[in-house]
């Protein structure tokens, strides 16, 4: 962190010792105050013995408490320390941009009030997903949701790609103070998924290592089964493609005659030299 | 830095260590300088016993992101709340 930034939120990655960069590393050592907001209880005490004053932004969540207001706690009690002209870290688990709303509001606002602030990558659950289950995302593409969102508002699902749904452990919660749903609002996603895919199609359910003596969770079970099967805060469904990709034949007939013209083109001009 | 937090962060970051067979790895555990209980839990790889023994926090929130922002949606559960409060008190 140089003497004149104000705010970094960095990314610790997902597993202790093996994800962080050596910058993110340095950027907590050089800050005069952290904040962490981390995945794993372990990974919390390992950055506590990064720095001397680290401040778990734990606290802030509480069951039945609006998450809206947990997030607006943990930007203000960042602020507060950036205000009074300290260098400020956020340490966030995983990628601190990615499924993450309190380290890109954070930043929003302090430039807003004139600091300087900026955001280091991190290695997301999201990363490991496609380390651990074999997925390249550019293969068939890829959309992701979160599971809730992807209730609340009508989208175009794709089936000849991978769809991917996060925080499904708390499918259908539009109080935003619960950190469970119960199986009922897991059937009616299913049931939404249904439009699209068998209920015997073959899902899978993700969570990343936290801990190098940890293995990920990589649940395989049909459509049908994920109304009973145990869901956390930091699962995630994967739902494999179930129709090949179409061909968009209009647009690949397009591409032929804008081919035939060019090169015709580019044969009339080298026939004229 | 812990023992056993130092085991765990060597091993999160060394190629050799993290790809341990069985036996090393158990011979890597006793070979640290930790009681019974802390070998017990990585032996075990129980990140419970582990968190219990290191003094950690019993529940982790990790949720991190809402499903919409806070001014989308047609309401959320406190205003559902509020509304069920006022059909009682009028009942």
């Amino acid at each position: 962190m140089s003497n004149s930034e104000s705010l970094v939120c960095v990314g610790l990655g997902m597993t202790l010792g093996a994800h962080i960069s050596p910058r993110s590393r340095s950027h907590i050592e050089q800050a005069d105050v952290v904040f962490a907001a981390v995945s794993d209880p372990v990974v919390e005490l390992w950055l506590q013995e990064m720095h001397k004053d680290v401040r778990s932004l734990q606290p802030y969540y509480s069951e039945g408490k609006s998450r809206h207001e947990t997030y607006r706690e943990m930007v203000e009690a960042m602020m507060i320390e950036v205000r009074s002209g300290k260098r400020v870290c956020g340490a966030f688990y995983g990628h601190p941009g990615v499924f993450a709303r309190a380290p890109h509001a954070v930043i929003e606002q302090a430039r807003s009030e004139g600091f300087s602030a900026h955001m280091e990558p991190g290695i997301s659950a999201e990363d490991c997903l496609y380390a651990d289950l074999g997925i390249d995302p550019g293969r068939y593409g890829c959309q992701h949701y979160e599971a809730s969102q992807f209730m609340f508002y009508r989208r175009q699902i794709d089936p000849s790609a991978y769809l991917v749904l996060w925080q499904v452990g708390i499918a259908g919660d539009r109080s935003f103070r619960r950190y469970a749903t119960e199986p009922a609002y897991r059937k009616l996603l299913v049931e939404l998924l249904t439009e699209h895919y068998p209920l015997d199609h073959d899902v899978i359910i993700y969570e990343a290592a936290t801990l190098p003596i940890s293995t990920p969770r990589m649940q395989k079970l049909a459509l049908s089964e994920l109304v009973n099967t145990p869901l956390y805060l930091q699962s995630t469904m994967v739902l494999p493609p179930c129709r090949a990709m179409q061909r968009n034949e209009s647009m690949l007939a397009r591409i032929e005659e804008l081919d035939r013209v060019l090169n015709s083109d580019s044969t009339a001009t080298l026939t004229s030299q | 830095m812990s023992n056993v937090i130092q085991f765990l962060e060597s091993m999160g970051k060394d190629a050799a260590l993290s790809n341990m067979s069985p036996e090393e790895f158990t011979a890597a555990v006793k070979a640290l300088n930790v009681d019974d209980a802390a070998q017990h839990a990585l032996l075990s790889r129980d990140p419970q016993l582990l968190n219990n023994l290191l003094g950690g926090r019993m529940k982790m929130m990790m949720a991190l992101v809402p499903a919409e922002d806070d001014d989308q949606g047609e309401g959320d559960g406190h205003d559902d709340d509020q509304k069920k409060e006022e059909e009682i008190s009028v009942n």
